[in-house]
């Protein structure tokens, strides 16, 4: 098995691709940690977020 | 090697030992990630604990007063630090780092100009950071009258330039390391500060403080959303050691933001009651002084450690075959220009348009490409690949995702460029427009938007890039 110092030696192998295909195949599969963030969620934490900041301070000028 | 080892081994079976981890090109597989949400969140702490961030507060603290300064500077904190965390997911998911994934964009090598752009403004900001630490210690020391002694080229090299090759030159998880220590002991000093502020002065005393108007709220608002982009080209050179995408985003978000938003209103604060907007005032005024030569050196250390990690990355990228030892010592060599030249204050503004012109519409057409366009999927295999390659485009550019970065750099200048110090710049109608949009933000939103709809249009050059464009040519 080859290990990471040993997979860099292959790169730039004078093909077009700029990492040995048979190298880069290995990690198909196993790059992803899991715990996807959906671009849904995001919007709505900075929406609430924002909601809160001009809310309280309307809040905070009114009174 | 036999490609049907792909399905057998396990990643771990593959790779042994992760201890080079972090100095190659290739992925880093999810089961060795090593980067929790917690450690995140103090590594991008600890990258936004800067002098800069505290100026940035006392930009417009006079302008607005205690209460407008807060609350813009909570909402631009917010606003602004989301659109980097969210680039680093691409990074995050593939464990690549930035420019690699960024050929998914702007091809194989169009990705080259976010290097370019990353290396020379590392250049300055890596000069100017080991300068402040060579000032500010040269200042410390003369004042224990430690005097006839290089105290400032000590410091400045010594913390801006040795010590960060050095870490680097370890292991990028010396960096890791520093912050997990050093991090909480930086947010009590500036917790410190403001405590000395508030009671000192009084929250009333401070908050009756009346604004000046020298700049309008869309000013500050703008002022500190260009700051956060300028964390654009950073994020997935580190994104790629987290354990989680959540992780990543999570401890991005809130540590940028959480330091951004204390930092710039402790700055805040200390410009209105000591009314000036140097640091090195309000440490002096709070009695604060030798702390606070610890906290530039500590902060030099991590930022200096971060960026050149970056570009030490990215110019590997462009050279694969470099020797990442090697790299990481000639990468800092540059910035020693910058340390004997050009100060803080008379580059900031500078830096501010570059990043805003520049940086955020590249990476606002990277992040529609990502999440609205391939909805965070890319071809792992492909961002590998040369000529023939998903990502080749035409010659190695992504020549649709350039015109758009045009546009984008054409309409940030006329949104934006009255704000900066290049008096050809000014466009009275972009003044008037930014009063209701200001710049940076609305050029990001409109990047990804526009590259988005062009790509759903089917224009060959993008659609031939698209997963089930891909999953075809490998039949």
């Amino acid at each position: 098995m080859m290990s990471q110092s040993g997979a860099n030696e292959v790169i730039s192998t004078g093909r077009s691709d700029l990492v040995d295909q048979a190298v880069i195949l290995q990690f198909v599969g196993k790059v992803e940690p899991g715990g996807e963030v959906k671009l849904a969620t995001v919007l709505g934490t900075v929406a609430f977020s924002l909601l809160v900041v001009f809310g309280t301070t309307a809040w905070w000028m009114l009174h | 090697m036999a490609i049907d080892d792909v399905t057998g081994a396990s990643p771990s079976e593959i790779f042994p030992s992760s201890s080079d981890y972090g100095e190659g090109l290739l992925p880093i597989p999810g089961i060795d990630r090593y980067a929790g949400t917690g450690l995140m969140f103090w590594l991008w702490c600890g990258g936004n604990i800067l002098l800069t961030t505290f100026v940035l507060g006392g930009y417009y603290a006079a302008a607005l007063g205690a209460v407008g300064m807060i609350v813009v500077t909570f909402a631009g904190g917010l606003i602004g630090n989301l659109f980097p965390s969210m680039s680093g997911l691409r990074s995050a998911r593939y464990g690549v780092d930035e420019y690699v994934g960024m050929r998914s964009t702007f091809g194989t090598y169009g990705a080259y100009v976010g290097i370019f752009m990353l290396v020379v403004i590392n250049f300055g900001w890596v000069g100017i950071l080991s300068s402040i630490a060579g000032n500010s210690g040269a200042t410390v020391m003369h004042a224990y009258h430690f005097s006839n002694f290089h105290w400032y080229t000590i410091f400045a090299l010594g913390c801006g330039i040795v010590l960060p090759v050095a870490m680097l030159y370890i292991s990028p998880k010396t960096v890791f390391t520093l912050v997990k220590f050093t991090v909480p002991l930086l947010i009590l000093f500036a917790l410190l500060l403001l405590w000395k502020q508030l009671s000192h002065f009084g929250w009333h005393y401070i908050a009756a403080i009346k604004p000046n108007h020298s700049v309008s709220w869309q000013y500050a608002i703008e002022a500190n959303i260009a700051y956060a982009v300028s964390w654009f080209p950073y994020m997935g050179a580190w994104n790629r050691f987290a354990k989680s995408e959540k992780g990543a985003f999570w401890g991005a978000w809130l540590g940028l933001s959480f330091i951004a938003i204390l930092f710039a209103v402790v700055g805040g604060i200390a410009t209105l009651t000591t009314g000036s907007g140097d640091p090195s005032v309000w440490a002096a005024k709070s009695g604060l002084g030798v702390p606070a030569l610890g906290i530039i050196i500590l902060s030099t250390l991590i930022n200096n450690a971060m960026l050149l990690y970056c570009s030490t990355m990215g110019i590997k990228t462009a050279f694969p075959k470099a020797n990442y030892h090697w790299v990481v010592g000639l990468v800092a060599l540059p910035s020693i220009f910058f340390i004997y030249e050009g100060t803080l204050q008379n580059n900031f503004n500078t830096i501010l348009t570059v990043v805003g012109a520049l940086i955020a519409p590249y990476w606002g057409v990277a992040l529609g490409d990502y999440f609205l366009l391939r909805r965070q999927r890319v071809d792992l295999v492909g961002l590998y690949r040369g000529a023939g390659g998903p990502f080749w485009f035409k010659r190695g550019f992504n020549p649709v995702a350039f015109g758009v970065w045009g546009v984008g750099v054409l309409l940030w200048l006329f949104l934006g460029g009255w704000t900066s110090s290049v008096t050809w710049l000014h466009f009275n109608s972009g003044e008037h427009v930014f009063t209701y949009l200001t710049a940076t933000a609305p050029v990001i939103i409109f990047c990804a938007l526009a590259y988005w709809a062009l790509g759903a249009m089917g224009i060959s050059t993008i659609a031939k890039s698209m997963p089930a464009a891909v999953e075809v040519s490998k039949q």
